[in-house]
């Protein structure tokens, strides 16, 4: 009976082991605390391993299947809720509404194909496209079932709960997420809601840290005038980088009225990043940007993010600060309090 | 002909006949009730693979084979899955005719399966994030164990150890790592 507690965990939990073995295992489990506190959590997480193996060649089978074809048209526009229980959901959820305006408008143009129109897809085409560049892409390395950081955007802090806001896009098809702060906190985080449309998403960390987040910038809750200076702090790469610029247009990208359209640079990384103007006032976040016009940004505003925080369930408390602590002080001051609250946020993709 | 308490045996079991068995014979009935709800076609089908995904995962209690209608199962995690999902800010009320459909399983019973599958599917989750740390050749050991289900000697043949014994070792090496990561995330 020369066995290692593990070969006896894995023969229990796979249910292989003999009557006499079992009678020596039960034996041994009634004298040896030791060896039962090990032993009952390694058959556990045994047990777990193979369940998870279990359901996902069940999930396998599912998916051969199912009937669905990837070009259907449908989108999904509401704001779908996710409650923290229900988290994991937001992976599946997110492939649930994963029918992109690209497709749509890639019909609409078989039935009309008017010069206007195909001119549209492009440009519809371009920002989709730059929307991805803005995600870091980093390499995949070799044939497991997850890449590890699949990509990384930028999110910021909402309120001293531990509520973030990021893009919807960077967070579309996430397995897992994982914010880096500053202070090089390094904490999973779930996606609480998202609003597809306006390409946010409102993230919580699963652990908030004891010393609660300082938010020391209030929201804009209506849009400010062209020609403000505004300015942003991301992760373009991994250190916090500093950028400014100005609010060139009032609509975004094809008009969105929930969009600004910004004169800035922007690189893959700041998706998500907050655009702040020169009183310290969080106006909107990082979107996309043209390839086509070089330096033009577009960023949601946050009348949107207001929109999607007035409308979660009741059960959801995030508290935006409503004092601006930035107001009077210089931007050097300014940037020093808000890089605390930004933090670059690694995207687990699992391959399809 | 099988009974419902084997084809819901075999379907946790992950017999394949059975998984197609029961997809099949409810997806129109379920999908198209969805659809009366008002949600769209794809939403509907993602909302049943998932009824479907909690139904394989409930079935693994034996206790719930012996009562388990299916279809009514099925049928009322589909909505239940669609009125806290997707239906969350209409609050309007649920339709007379379901109310006969749904009595056999308590809401409250629903939620609970449901959190219990979400939570299964979290520890899945870092399972799997341990395992992407874990890195070759652990995980890849592993994986031909767990999920290819390559006998030891298999295994000991491709990663070049000199017999199973050796290979076994191996093995419980990685799982001891794996679950140090696990419990560290």
């Amino acid at each position: 009976m020369e066995k290692n507690i593990w070969e006896w965990s894995e023969l229990y939990a796979s249910n292989e082991l003999s009557s006499d073995e079992l009678i020596y295992l039960n034996n041994r489990l009634q004298n040896d605390d030791a060896f039962k506190i090990a032993f009952d959590d390694q058959v556990a997480f045994i047990s777990n391993l193979q369940s998870m193996h279990k359901q996902d060649a069940f999930a396998a089978q599912l998916k051969a299947l199912s009937s669905k074809k990837a070009n259907n048209t449908k989108t999904l526009s509401k704001i779908v809720h996710l409650s923290i229980n229900q988290w994991k959901v937001a992976a599946m959820a997110a492939s649930v509404a994963l029918l992109t305006s690209l497709l749509t408008l890639f019909l609409v143009k078989q039935e009309k194909p008017s010069k206007q129109y195909s001119m549209l897809r492009r440009e519809i085409e371009t920002i989709k496209k730059s929307q991805r560049q803005l995600i870091n892409t980093l390499q995949s390395n070799d044939q497991s079932d997850l890449q590890p950081g699949s990509y990384t955007g930028t999110a910021f802090a909402i309120s001293k709960e531990g509520y973030f806001i990021t893009n919807y896009h960077v967070t579309e098809g996430a397995d897992s997420l994982y914010l880096q702060t500053q202070s090089g906190n390094y904490q999973k985080a779930i996606v609480v809601a998202y609003d597809k449309v306006s390409d946010l998403a409102l993230l919580k960390v699963l652990k908030a840290s004891k010393q609660a987040v300082d938010v020391p910038y209030a929201f804009a809750k209506s849009k400010i005038n062209i020609g403000s200076s505004i300015f942003t702090l991301g992760f373009p790469n991994e250190e916090i980088v500093y950028k400014e610029g100005y609010i060139s247009g009032k609509n975004g990208f094809e008009g969105d009225t929930m969009q600004y359209r910004l004169e800035m640079m922007a690189q893959p990384g700041q998706s998500g990043s907050p655009i702040i103007d020169s009183k310290g006032t969080i106006i909107g976040i990082i979107a996309g940007k043209d390839t086509e016009l070089d330096g033009t940004t577009y960023a949601v505003s946050s009348s949107a993010l207001m929109r999607l925080i007035a409308s979660l369930p009741s059960e959801v408390h995030v508290n935006l600060p409503k004092i601006n602590k930035l107001k009077k002080l210089s931007r050097e001051e300014q940037i020093k309090k808000i890089q605390a609250c930004v933090g670059v946020l690694q995207v687990y993709k699992s391959k399809s | 002909m099988n009974t419902e308490f084997e084809i819901i045996a075999a379907l946790a079991d992950g017999k394949e006949w059975a998984t197609k068995l029961v997809y099949e014979s409810n997806a129109s009935i379920v999908i198209n009730a969805l659809k009366l709800k008002g949600a769209a076609q794809e939403d509907a089908e993602d909302i049943y693979q998932e009824a479907m995904l909690i139904l394989f995962n409930k079935a693994q209690e034996e206790a719930f084979r012996f009562t388990c209608k299916i279809g009514t199962y099925l049928y009322a995690i589909s909505n239940n899955l669609w009125l806290k999902r997707f239906d969350k800010n209409r609050r309007s009320p649920i339709l007379q005719t379901d109310s006969e459909q749904l009595m056999v399983y308590a809401e409250s019973a629903l939620d609970s399966d449901m959190e219990f599958f979400a939570e299964k599917e979290q520890q899945f989750l870092k399972l799997r994030t341990a395992m992407q740390q874990l890195g070759d050749p652990c995980a890849k050991l592993l994986n031909n164990f767990y999920k290819k289900e390559m006998t030891m000697q298999e295994i000991a043949h491709a990663f070049g150890y000199t017999n199973a014994e050796n290979a076994k070792s191996q093995k419980y090496k990685c799982l001891a790592r794996l679950k140090k990561i696990y419990s560290d995330l």
